[in-house]
């Protein structure tokens, strides 16, 4: 099954999509590759390309933090 | 792409005498049957396969899977054996060819040589092992010239893909195997194919991975919480309400999963026991009527001792008589036989006399002999008047005249002819047997009924010993046909029905308990969690920070949900596949439609049950049913993978519980779900038939999906040393 699957899959959630303004029909186009357009949806890419990768938690973390500029 | 066996070679392998050339099988996309009889080289090729996948070997003998070292000697045929002289050597060794996608074809050669030492070719000790390094090929499929590949790790690599190590289970099996391959007592049993079909072992990664990132992004989010006024306060409220909930969910979380392992523990042992537990309970009530039948028997054995006992005293008890029977008419032939007796006995008495004595009985004179008193008239006058002669004193007419007229005085000399003692005793005799004379007019009748309570009574034992062994029979098919061990009955129920109340005090606690607390809980922490997320929007907090957490929240959130999701959705999808193959499964037979329905427990296994058309659980069927079920699922496991199964089946007598109409939707079944299959079964053999095959084997040939089909022979009559698989291919 491939990353952006469990993307998908992930961000299919109703309530998720509604409070992130994710629609039905862009679902599809949802990908761990960038362009991102929305940070929930890179924050999720980056958590599943990074486990991918064998990073460690604190490592993904490190990453996510980035995409807040944190 | 998938892989596909093109051929299996055998040198000297068991019974398969002779080179690779000699005992090769081609093999095609399809369905391929292998027809084989019993002893005749089925279980030896499948075992070609546990070599080339794990170095074993299962001994026929024991039915343990054993290292090639350990057995090399059973492996050699018993032919080339004996045709290797001492120092010789002999090869033995398999090759399997297989095409993975359109551009590679693979062989890999597994063998060894044995050289032999000494006489006796089944003694280990007679022969020397040197295994030879395992051989794998690759070869181009345009220009077909196998080159060798020597990295170990690629060799492994080129065996593992012919069929992945983690499906082999569904893949590669052997009869009964089927049975433990999807052993619905052990939850690990589904979620172990879910894991191999989706990703759910990724979601439950991610599912620990969100929530670790939603801790630390919480954490940051504190750290920008510097200012004291009211809203801060009612935000650090918020964070500790939080964290209470946070940790009582934890704790409830704890206790869930304790409860999950107790209910987990509890099933599995209830599944576990659930064969014993249906013997135990069918051979404890096999016991207890043993052991009414038993105490019943023991009864009437005694009784019927018993009653022998009295049959002997009835002889010469007084109110039975049975001493006197056929006595009947003792007395009147007794008489007649004495009155015959005597009247005899007088007759002889008298001819004896006479024979001692005969002047004292006869005259011996002529007829009309003078009597006394004219016989004491000539002796007085000395002369005899009936010759008319003198008889003059002392003369021997004279003598003789006396004589006559003294013959009665010697008749007083009487002898004894035959003793008389009896008489007495037959009288006595009759006295004393007077009672019983009396009761010989009822002594048959008396004997009648005698005989018929004793047949009654061997009836009865005839019947308890029928019953008895009738039960211990049935006692002993169960301890036969099931795992069941003979511990006592009693003991197994009583585990079984404290493993059901443990679960059903498990699934209480989780259901009623647990499970609505962890829910109210989870819903609670929602509250100060949006009250930090909004708290946060409106204080100077970085919207950094802010977005961080409150994204981490709602990705931990969702990253469970679609972990759920998943797993509910491949379950689903298991039970659509399964139950598709089952109908095709059971296409052929008379059954009633029933469905397979898969269920999530308490502690998270998946029950599996096949429910009639009504909605209720249908429970001990034949062990083929059973079998066709699990194979439905091993089935639903193959075509439910996402992606195409790539990988061959291998089954040695898989249909061997099956009936005749199982079999056939088995070989359809089997085609379209695995796109090669080699199937190795006995049921298709029919020694009679010219071309050695059953009815159903002959369809079989004809059928498209099978494209190839041969049938093993031995030797027939063959001593085991003698014993040499041959091959006859029929398509």
């Amino acid at each position: 099954m491939s990353r952006n699957t469990i993307l998908r899959e992930i961000l299919s959630d109703k309530e998720l999509m509604e409070k992130y303004g994710i629609k039905e029909k862009d679902l599809d186009k949802i990908s761990t590759s960038p362009p991102f357009y929305k940070d929930v949806v890179e924050t999720m890419a980056t958590i599943i390309n990074e486990k991918d990768n064998h990073l460690s938690d604190s490592q993904i973390y490190t990453r996510i933090k980035n995409i807040y500029k944190l | 792409m998938a892989s596909i066996i093109n051929s299996i070679s055998f040198n000297n392998f068991f019974n398969y005498y002779g080179n690779h050339e000699d005992n090769t099988y081609d093999l095609e996309e399809g369905v391929n049957i292998i027809v084989a009889d019993n002893g005749a080289g089925k279980s030896k090729f499948f075992n070609a396969f546990l070599w080339l996948f794990k170095d074993q070997i299962l001994d026929s003998d024991d039915k343990i899977s054993k290292s090639i070292k350990d057995v090399f000697v059973k492996i050699i045929s018993d032919k080339a054996k004996v045709e290797t002289p001492i120092r010789g050597t002999v090869e033995c060794g398999i090759k399997v060819e297989y095409t993975f996608g359109t551009r590679h074809k693979f062989q890999i050669i597994k063998s060894f040589i044995a050289t032999r030492i000494s006489e006796n070719i089944t003694d280990p000790q007679s022969w020397q092992f040197t295994p030879k390094d395992v051989e794998v090929n690759k070869s181009d499929l345009v220009i077909h010239r196998y080159k060798p590949i020597y990295d170990e790790d690629e060799k492994r690599n080129i065996i593992d893909k012919l069929i992945k190590p983690s499906f082999r289970k569904y893949s590669f099996l052997q009869g009964e195997e089927v049975d433990e391959i999807i052993d619905f007592t052990k939850k690990s049993s589904i979620e172990e194919a879910v894991q191999n079909l989706t990703d759910i072992k990724k979601y439950e990664e991610l599912v620990a991975l969100t929530e670790y990132l939603k801790t630390r992004a919480e954490e940051d989010l504190k750290t920008q919480n510097k200012d004291s006024d009211n809203q801060n306060d009612r935000l650090e409220k918020a964070i500790e309400e939080k964290s209470n909930i946070q940790k009582n969910l934890e704790f409830e979380g704890k206790k869930l999963i304790e409860f999950q392992q107790t209910y987990n523990d509890a099933e599995h042992e209830k599944n576990e026991l659930d064969k014993t537990y249906a013997n135990a309970e069918k051979r404890k009530e096999l016991d207890d009527k043993l052991k009414d039948e038993n105490r019943k028997l023991r009864t009437v054995e005694k009784e019927y001792e018993e009653f022998l006992e009295r049959i002997n005293g009835r002889f010469y008890d007084g109110n039975f008589s049975w001493i006197s029977m056929g006595f009947d008419n003792i007395v009147s032939d007794y008489k007649r036989l004495n009155d015959g007796f005597n009247e005899e006995r007088y007759k002889k008495k008298a001819l004896l006399e006479i024979e001692d004595s005969p002047n004292t009985y006869f005259h011996l004179m002529p007829v009309n002999s003078p009597d006394l008193v004219t016989l004491g008239s000539m002796i007085e006058k000395e002369h005899c008047y009936v010759c008319d002669r003198p008889a003059k004193k002392d003369s021997e007419p004279y003598k003789y005249i006396v004589k006559l007229r003294d013959r009665p005085k010697e008749n007083n000399n009487k002898k004894s002819f035959v003793k008389n003692d009896l008489k007495e005793f037959f009288g006595n005799l009759q006295i004393n047997a007077q009672p019983f004379y009396n009761k010989i007019g009822s002594i048959r009748e008396s004997v009648n009924r005698t005989r018929s309570k004793e047949q009654e009574l061997n009836d009865k034992i005839a019947k308890l010993k029928a019953k008895v062994k009738s039960l211990k029979d049935q006692r002993k098919d169960i301890l036969v046909a099931g795992s069941d061990t003979e511990n006592s009955a009693t003991a197994i129920i009583s585990q079984y029905q404290g493993a059901i109340k443990r679960m059903e005090n498990s699934r209480i606690k989780i259901d009623d308990n647990l499970n609505p607390r962890i829910k109210k809980l989870k819903t609670d922490i929602k509250n100060p969690e949006n009250e930090i997320e909004s708290l946060s929007n409106t204080q100077n907090i970085p919207k950094g920070f802010v977005d961080n957490f409150s994204i981490a929240k709602d990705l931990s959130e969702a990253t469970i949900k679609a972990k759920d999701r998943v797993y509910e959705k491949m379950i689903t999808l298991l039970e659509t596949h399964a139950n598709k193959h089952f109908q095709q499964l059971i296409s052929k037979n008379e059954l009633e439609g029933g469905i397979l329905k898969f269920e999530k427990s308490p502690s998270g296994s998946i029950t599996f049950n096949y429910i009639d058309s009504k909605g209720n659980i249908v429970a001990g069927n034949s062990e083929g049913f059973q079998r066709m079920k699990k194979f439905s699922v091993v089935m639903a496991i193959i075509s439910a993978n996402t992606t195409e199964y790539n990988y061959p089946l291998l089954a040695d007598a898989p249909i061997s519980a099956f009936g005749e109409a199982f079999t056939e939707g088995f070989f359809e079944a089997t085609g379209n779900v695995f796109p090669q299959s080699i199937i190795l079964v006995k049921e298709l053999y029919d020694v009679n038939d010219d071309m050695k095959l059953t009815k159903l084997g002959k369809r079989l040939l004809k059928d498209e999906n099978v494209k190839t089909m041969y049938v093993n022979q031995v030797t027939p009559g063959a001593e085991q040393i003698d014993r040499v698989t041959t091959k006859i291919k029929l398509k």
